[in-house]
């Protein structure tokens, strides 16, 4: 399950895998407004952490600031559908359009800098991004400090389902591609390439992997998935406004990936769950709690479970790799087995 | 030109105030070789120490004192039963550790503090405000300077700062030699909570006790860290100068106050891509 | 194949490398040996561009290496190992292979995303590839391994089989032999003249191992403080004055 570059053929994964994926879509089907609006909100939040894994835990580049990027393709999502009047269909893949440029701008100087000031330039990202949306200059476009609403698409007739439910099917559809798309590209050369920059990034280069590319590819594609995924929370909570994407979004992305499994791309769903539910329940015990749990949470993940609750999976499953075979001698001859 | 002058200066004094919690942050990478992201953090919360202290009636001094020792106590046990258990494990692993940190400190400081806003005192008398620099002001760059002098002695000059320095650079040979690692970087942590006590009770009578005090401050105290060179206190100390000072003027003369956070930033990106290493740091070349 | 005229680098205050010059033709097998710190590394380095070089230095297969960035000195042709290995630790023996010929792949980022068969036709061609070169190096049964799980002696053929997977035209072994018993230095020897002939290569190796290299190599280059001391055939060398000196001490 962890930073796997080939693809699984196991039979069982792939059934199991569908019948939940048709079991999660029958859902709103038995459920109730708000709590089809939580699911959207959890496929929102598993691509948001898609981004994370792509960029941290395949190609090693520490980022604090994705909320910057989430914001971004909320943003974009409500001044298109506000100001533009952009039909919902196609704000999503223009958020992601965008977000992927953004992204790629901003790698520009990021790839130039290395773990700590690498880890400073994103925070300072994630804290100055709600600034710039509050600031007089940019109001006509953002709404300035009180934020954007944003109407919640009518669904077609012919369906017949309410409009958090479309939304939902929207989303969903949205989030299998994301996924698809996601594993495609880290399941081949690129994925190897990204996880070699990680390892060793001087032997990556002398076998001819550009670091450039590679990371600037990383940054623009883990922000689009992060700007797809704000988009959808847009459209899902009808709002948008500078406080809702501060440092501290980028902080608990950071706790879902890690929770979930920083470099596993099916852990995210780990990760997505515990953002949507643990908040609820540390709000009982105390309204300063959260943040406590979140805190907590995260030290004792990445000291008891460094690699997220999906390394427990791999271990269940059996995905163990082989103990060390014996060598066959010293060098053969050349010729193939 | 007064104006100016004002202007900058009022920029050296902000700069004290990031140069404090600054020193901070290089301590802790000196003796660990990783930055600490929860320091603010921590630093509000020894402040919210010391106000329950004065607000029991003790005098200036007394509860300066404790405060320091209470907060080396605490930064000494949060290296024992939290950063210990993690190991060496990947950088990340550290970053994110001293990340989930920052949110316990920060809830903590909430249910301490509430939401009140509350006032410091400071023990600065007034004969030493000018016309540009508050009493206050005037004394946190004294405090600074002296802190950054105990610092660099203690590091440069004492057989303790010399082990403490070697085992965050080679641990496994500094076992060897019979340094004994682990205790160091516990004093590690102690010393820099130490320090983050006293930038925080420096900077409360400025910007007021409440649990978000530190947040923007730790940024540009990061960010004068990183510009003077990381490993380099003097460099931190001159550096967080001179992010107060162009922030500051950025700020009045360029951007209005609102981007100064975001202009400071981009500014100090430009710089580390120039200049890696920081303006007075030294660029490591590792063998391949 | 490689020509190399009055390298020089200095980091610093330090001269590395001063006024190198020799060639190395084409089909060679030649040996870069002198004591540690003699700047060997240093010189390997320079051909990988890790380290700024004059210009007109250095000329592979007739191309000036100045300006060449480094990442696109493995689609030049230049293969290498490093000396303390340079392997991707979480990554398996297969997968270490196939990265190697990264340069030589095709198929762009999207095509892969949507895996589009040209794709993942290439995908798997490259698999192919790598599980040969497994075989020539006998690591055919430790192919899912993780190589970080791998003993050192197996971590070095690894690092064999990646350079080998760039289609090299020049291969640059550091130090090869280093660490292994003596079997597996013979061993090692046999399969550099095998790949040699089978792949239509070039090597310049660097080592300490006398014997392996006088058995071994045509050519011989000797290094001492930076500079080419001595440029001939093993034979000569054993009773070169200079090359003695470097090694032994001057006589008293």
């Amino acid at each position: 399950m962890l930073r796997r570059t080939t693809s699984s053929r196991k039979p069982i994964l792939i059934v199991g895998g569908a019948a939940a994926l048709l079991l999660f879509a029958c859902g709103p089907y038995f459920m109730n407004g708000y709590n089809i609006f939580q699911l959207t909100m959890l496929m929102s939040y598993a691509i948001a952490l898609l981004g994370i894994v792509v960029l941290t835990g395949y190609c090693g580049q520490f980022s604090l600031g994705q909320g910057a990027f989430f914001g971004f393709g909320a943003y974009v999502a409500a001044v298109l559908i506000g100001k533009a009047s952009l039909h919902y269909l196609l704000v999503l893949p223009v958020a992601a359009a965008a977000s992927f440029v953004v992204g790629a701008l901003v790698s520009l100087p990021a790839i130039r800098l290395k773990g700590i000031y690498l880890a400073l330039t994103t925070f300072g990202l994630a804290v100055a991004f709600p600034q710039l949306l509050k600031h007089p200059g940019l109001e006509a476009v953002t709404g300035g400090v009180l934020g954007l609403t944003v109407s919640l698409p009518q669904p077609p007739e012919f369906l017949g389902v309410t409009q958090d439910h479309w939304l939902f099917l929207v989303s969903l559809v949205t989030t299998v591609i994301a996924f698809a798309v996601t594993a495609g590209l880290l399941r081949g050369r690129v994925g190897r390439a990204f996880i070699a920059i990680s390892d060793n990034p001087t032997a990556s280069v002398a076998m001819g992997v550009s670091l450039q590319h590679y990371k600037m590819l990383a940054f623009a594609f883990s922000s689009m998935l992060t700007g797809v995924a704000g988009a959808i929370s847009a459209l899902a909570v009808r709002y948008v406004a500078p406080d809702s994407f501060s440092m501290f979004l980028s902080v608990t992305l950071l706790v879902g990936a890690v929770v979930g499994g920083v470099k596993s791309v099916w852990g995210v769903i780990f990760g997505a769950l515990f953002m949507l539910y643990v908040p609820n329940i540390a709000n009982q015990i105390s309204e300063a709690a959260p943040w406590a749990v979140y805190g907590a949470a995260l030290i004792l993940v990445v000291t008891f479970i460094p690699d997220g609750i999906a390394s427990l999976f791999d271990r269940f499953i059996g995905r163990r790799r082989n103990a060390a075979a014996e060598p066959t001698g010293v060098y053969a001859p050349s010729g193939v087995k | 030109m007064g104006e100016f002058l004002n202007q900058v200066l009022a920029g050296v004094a902000n700069g004290g105030i990031y140069a404090s919690l600054a020193l901070a942050l290089v301590m802790i990478y000196q003796a660990t070789q990783h930055i600490n992201f929860a320091q603010g953090e921590m630093a509000t919360l020894s402040t919210f120490g010391a106000w329950f202290l004065f607000d029991a009636g003790m005098p200036y001094w007394v509860v300066f004192a404790l405060t320091v020792f209470g907060s080396f106590i605490m930064g000494a046990l949060v290296e024992r039963l939290v950063v210990k258990p993690v190991g060496t494990a990947s950088p990340f692993a550290f970053i994110a550790v001293t990340v989930g940190l920052l949110m316990i400190a920060n809830s903590a400081s909430h249910w301490v503090g509430g939401g009140d806003i509350r006032e410091f005192p400071s023990p600065f008398p007034g004969w030493l405000g000018s016309r540009y620099l508050s009493a206050h002001e005037t004394g946190t760059i004294l405090v600074t300077m002296i802190v950054l002098v105990a610092l660099l002695t203690f590091l440069k000059r004492t057989p303790f700062g010399l082990a403490m320095r070697a085992a965050a650079q080679n641990p496994v040979s500094s076992g060897f030699v019979g340094i004994r690692v682990g205790l160091m970087l516990t004093i590690g942590w102690g010393i820099s909570a130490a320090i983050g006590a006293i930038a925080g009770m420096m900077v409360a009578p400025i910007a007021f006790l409440e649990p978000n005090m530190m947040g923007s401050i730790l940024l540009y105290a990061f960010a004068g860290a990183l510009l003077g060179g990381i490993n380099n206190p003097t460099g931190a100390v001159i550096g967080s100068f001179a992010v107060g000072i162009f922030e500051n003027l950025l700020g009045v003369y360029v951007t209005g106050s609102e981007l100064k956070l975001t202009s400071a930033l981009c500014l100090i990106v430009i710089l580390l891509i120039l200049r890696p290493s920081g303006l007075f740091g030294k660029a490591a070349v590792s063998r391949v | 194949m490689l020509t190399v005229r009055d390298l020089g680098v200095r980091f610093g205050g330090i001269v590395a490398l001063k006024s190198v010059s020799f060639d190395v033709p084409r089909g060679e097998i030649c040996g870069v040996i002198g004591p540690n710190g003699a700047g060997k590394t240093t010189f390997f380095n320079c051909l990988s561009r890790l380290n700024p070089i004059p210009a007109d230095s250095i000329r592979f297969d007739g191309v000036s290496l100045h300006e060449v960035d480094p990442s696109k000195i493995a689609g030049l042709g230049i293969g290498r190992t490093f000396q303390n290995l340079a392997l991707f630790g979480s990554l398996t023996v297969l997968e270490n292979v196939m990265l190697g010929g990264h340069h030589r792949a095709r198929s762009s980022w999207m095509a892969d995303s949507l895996r589009l068969p040209s794709s993942r036709r290439e995908e798997e061609r490259f698999r192919e590839e790598a599980w040969e070169l497994a075989g020539i190096v006998g690591l055919q049964d430790n192919a899912d391994q993780k190589v970080s799980d791998l003993p050192f002696g197996f971590q070095k053929r690894v690092e064999l089989a990646r350079a080998l997977a760039a289609r090299p035209k020049l291969l640059l072994l550091d130090e090869p032999a280093a660490g292994l018993i003596h079997d597996e230095v013979e061993a090692l020897g046999q399969l550099v003249r095998d790949v040699r002939q089978r792949f239509d290569l070039t090597v310049l190796m660097v080592e300490h191992n006398m014997g392996f290299i006088m058995k071994l190599c045509e050519h011989v280059v000797v290094f001492n403080f930076g500079e080419k001391i001595a440029d001939g055939d093993p034979a000569s060398l054993q009773t070169n004055e200079a090359v003695l000196e470097a090694y032994l001490g001057a006589p008293q």
